[in-house]
């Protein structure tokens, strides 16, 4: 059962715009394409799938058809996206082109979420798993990555300049 | 907000009584967060290492929880890509049902 709608907003708070044809189901994460034409966004209908929603044409497509998938995000550059999918108790970091097709499986870890966060390209790079965040950036091997920070999690986010990074803190939720 | 390469431990405090769901805005000046139905903003400028200012309450939004920040930042005068909470468009009609009321109004 859906329990929101996406819409875009006024600076004030105020509905200036509801998007329209979604398929029924919860949503997920949603991520905007750097040009912002396109929101990446997962879905929980029949499965947990990723699907782009086009803002100019008001169109949806689903780009995932297996698995259980979760939290996508643009590369900084718009030409991919990163994903993560869970199949059989073990879960992939994948990336996919921004059409959704040369779908790769980079990592598979015991989580049952992966995320990442981008600086300035992919090669900036924050790994989230259940137990805390990593800086993978350079990184060769995410999954011999050791993982810190285990007070830190739920959704961190880099400065395209590649000097900062905001990030939940504690569990008093403090930014 | 904290140093990159990633060094929590010089991280500096943005909210005062909580917050999650951080996000900068596109030009990287701003930090927004939500806590508690209400949205804020911290704006830094153009000196992101310089002192931290207070940040400001925007609005209160019905919050819709999903897995992970259900805002993003759009477009170039402040708007946002939110998920909106469901409202009734027309009341519920309630039904008043009087028991025995034949046998009462006699």
């Amino acid at each position: 059962m859906r329990t929101g709608y996406l819409a875009i907003m006024g600076s004030a708070g105020q509905v200036k715009e509801k998007l329209e044809n979604f398929p029924s189901g919860s949503f997920g994460r949603f991520e905007l394409s750097p040009d912002e034409r396109y929101r990446v966004l997962g879905i929980v209908a029949e499965r947990d799938d990723i699907w782009i929603y086009d803002l100019l044409e008001k169109t949806i497509r689903k780009v995932t058809s297996e698995g259980s998938n979760h939290l996508p995000l643009w590369t900084p550059d718009g030409k991919e996206i990163y994903f993560g999918s869970r199949v059989n108790g073990r879960t992939g970091l994948y990336k996919m082109s921004a059409f959704g097709s040369d779908k790769e499986k980079l990592a598979e870890f015991d989580d049952w979420y992966i995320r990442v966060a981008f600086g300035s390209s992919p090669d900036i790079m924050l790994l989230e798993r259940n137990n805390g965040i990593a800086d993978a950036s350079g990184g060769a091997d995410l999954e011999g990555m050791r993982i810190e920070n285990e007070n830190v999690n739920w959704g961190p986010v880099l400065l395209p300049d590649d000097k900062w990074g905001c990030v939940r803190i504690g569990s008093y939720w403090k930014v | 907000m904290a140093p990159m390469p990633l060094d929590v431990g010089n991280a500096r405090q943005v909210s005062i009584d909580g917050g999650f769901f951080p996000t900068w805005s596109r030009d990287g000046k701003k930090i927004f967060f939500v806590y508690d139905n209400k949205f804020f903003e911290a704006n830094l400028g153009d000196d992101i290492a310089g002192s931290l200012p207070a940040p400001e309450e925007l609005f209160e939004h019905g919050w819709v929880g999903i897995p992970g920040r259900n805002y993003a930042p759009y477009g170039t005068e402040g708007e946002f890509i939110a998920v909106q909470p469901i409202k009734p468009d027309v009341p519920i009609p309630t039904i008043k049902v009087i028991q025995n009321a034949l046998t009462t109004s006699k």
